[in-house]
């Protein structure tokens, strides 16, 4: 099935993983690579011995024009609270960040948001979608919330349809309660939320946990539209594929430190995963 | 997957769609569907007793200052936290402050009425918003706190000086002055606030803030809304429309006595329920409420005709009115928030 009409009934014995796929998403397996135009630019968000005591200490890093940054390393090694702390949701307690060179400090997410940061939490359903709101409400939430007055109505609707249709959201009806739709569907509502605003940086944590193929490719594909429009993206993903496949640069944090940077060519899903156990320490890379 | 299996289904989508479609029409109408129902079942059993312009005059001032502090409730059960219990004392505060502070002039009373109220408001929004106390057991903490403060300041009850030409007199009039059609100020006052009230919750940042944060507060917060403020300000919005409540109130009793606000509280809030805004917040509307406070105006009306006559021979009935008021009205309530929730759970949202 694939929104919501049958396309296809194959016997058992005829179905292979890479044809289920192509059925399911309605294309090739092998145009599922992202296609990047052009490579990464000047630097934008400059970030200088930034800490939250217990949560990660002294982390220096830079992320460039055009950019996907990866973020990697095991849950709990601070990829999260590093995101939020960048973002004003949480404090933090030592450091600064630079975005094309100006001093932010975001008191909070609002703040951050109207410097040009955006934050996707990994956490669909408790923090990131109202469910019981309808898909348009959710979709301009951060916008309304970015803005000084209500966006209105003419304004919004054009917003959202222009992301249902980026996005190849289904169904797309602008009152349809967020809570009706598959999972899938839920993640590109919340991608579509921050794309609203236009973030200059923004930060995805876990952008497809719990998301079908079909819409992972979607989602997969918007992020490198994001990166070719000259926007930076940092991406935390506990998905080694994925993160090896979009990033250009990808970071692991080991409990709270960065052990390891590895850039595109360099790494492989094993070299990371080394790395974020604490081992390797990112010259694992050579010997893989 | 089979064919037939995929109608299926399709046809179950389909049915739990039109049923949630039926359910938010039922959830808008509904209450004047209830409205109706109850004017009809007045003019069937107690005629033309209860068809009079007198008994339509009589629900419509009662109904208008329990709307009026209804209204500013709503604000706070949109915005995900139910009702500020402290209301019947902070009317009574609002009351003795008027009125003590009539010889200084009408503008400088109500200025300093209101301003009381907005104070008790901002302390309760700053508490339960930004210190993140529990709004039921806060407010309820802040409506005895108040009780001990009224008790401690003033004497049992408040009388304004009414000789004519005296502030005192021009304030008994606030709630004596009756437009062309006996419409009293109170109604005007009201009339003016329920678009206001809707503009700002459907046609504002601030509303959007409120269904927002009403809505799921903690998604609210990591879409960049100022949720600690926004509470705060659902709370400043109540005690306002509760302050003004109390003034017309004051004025009506031509006294301020400890008791000014009692049952305002829960009067508030069943008619807020009854208007469709779910206690878990985000959903609602203004003209709702005003719905809402029609059937709670008319079944005190109704259980008040009741109680004026001996039914099956039983005199007890007779002086009860105000006791059978309290229990339908609690029965109402409990009724309203079981079919919510149960309604709500059967939508597929399972936060009633």
């Amino acid at each position: 099935m694939r929104d919501g009409k049958k396309v296809a009934t194959r016997p058992m014995s005829e179905t292979t993983p890479a044809g289920m796929v192509e059925l399911m998403i309605g294309r090739a397996v092998s145009e599922t690579r992202i296609m990047r135009k052009q490579a990464p630019g000047e630097v934008r968000l400059a970030v200088k011995n930034f800490s939250r005591y217990g949560f990660f200490h002294d982390l220096n890093f830079a992320v460039r024009r055009g950019e996907i940054l990866g973020i990697g390393g095991l849950a709990g090694s601070g990829r999260s609270e590093l995101a939020r702390s960048l973002v004003g949701i949480d404090p933090c307690d030592a450091g600064e960040a630079r975005l094309d060179g100006e001093d932010i400090c975001p008191a909070n997410l609002r703040e951050a948001m109207q410097c040009g940061l955006g934050y996707l939490t990994e956490d669909r359903k408790m923090q990131g979608l109202a469910l019981n709101l309808d898909l348009e409400t959710n979709a301009l939430a951060a916008l309304n919330a970015k803005a000084s007055r209500l966006v209105a109505a003419k304004r919004g609707r054009a917003v959202f349809e222009k992301q249902a249709a980026d996005l190849q959201l289904y169904p797309a009806e602008p009152g349809r309660l967020a809570s009706q739709l598959s999972g899938g569907n839920q993640q590109k509502v919340l991608l579509a939320k921050w794309l609203a605003i236009e973030p200059e940086v923004l930060i995805l944590d876990e952008p497809t946990r719990g998301v079908d193929i079909g819409a992972k490719q979607v989602i997969h594909e918007a992020i490198g539209r994001l990166a070719d429009a000259g926007k930076s993206v940092i991406v935390i993903s506990s998905d080694l594929p994925e993160l090896c496949m979009l990033s250009d640069r990808i970071l692991i944090l080991h409990k709270g430190h960065f052990v390891g940077e590895q850039t595109k060519g360099q790494f492989t899903e094993d070299s990371v995963l080394l790395a974020a156990y604490g081992e390797g320490a990112g010259e694992g890379a050579a010997h893989v | 997957m089979s064919e037939a299996n995929s109608t299926q289904s399709a046809n179950k989508a389909a049915r739990t769609l039109k049923t949630s479609g039926t359910l938010r029409m039922l959830n808008r109408v509904g209450v004047f569907l209830m409205v109706g129902v109850l004017v009809l079942v007045g003019a069937a059993v107690f005629r033309e007793k209860f068809l009079s312009v007198a008994n339509g005059l009589t629900v419509l001032r009662s109904v208008t200052l329990i709307a009026m502090v209804a209204m500013g409730v709503s604000f706070i059960t949109y915005g995900g936290h139910y009702v500020d219990l402290s209301i019947p004392n902070m009317i009574a505060l609002v009351g003795f402050v008027t009125v003590s502070t009539l010889h200084w002039g009408l503008g400088i009373s109500l200025a300093c009425g209101l301003g009381v109220g907005m104070a008790v408001g901002l302390v309760n929004g700053y508490i339960v918003g930004y210190l993140r106390l529990n709004p039921i057991i806060w407010t309820l903490a802040m409506n005895f706190m108040l009780a001990g403060f009224i008790k401690l300041l003033f004497a049992g009850q408040a009388y304004p000086d009414t000789d004519p030409g005296t502030s005192g007199h021009l304030f008994l009039q606030l709630s004596e002055y009756e437009l062309p059609g006996r419409i009293p100020l109170a109604t005007v006052v009201l009339a003016a606030m329920v678009p206001v009230a809707g503009w700002l919750m459907k046609r504002t940042r601030f509303g959007n803030q409120i269904q927002q944060t009403g809505s799921a507060y903690e998604v609210a917060r990591l879409s960049g809304v100022d949720v600690r403020r926004t509470v705060l300000m659902t709370f400043a919005v109540s005690a306002l429309t509760a302050s003004m409540a109390a003034i017309f109130l004051a004025s009506g009793s031509r006294s301020a006595t400890f008791e000014l606000g009692s049952g305002y509280d829960f009067s508030a809030i069943t008619a807020v329920v009854l208007g469709g805004v779910l206690l878990s917040g985000g959903t609602g509307s203004g003209t709702g409420v005003i719905g809402g406070v029609m059937v709670i105006g008319l079944l005190d009306n109704l259980v008040s005709q009741v109680g004026k006559r001996t039914v099956f021979g039983m005199d007890r009935i007779i002086d009860g009115g105000l006791n059978n008021q309290m229990v339908v009205k609690g029965c109402v309530f409990v009724l309203v928030v079981a079919l919510t929730s149960w309604f709500a759970r059967k939508g597929g949202q399972s936060r009633g």
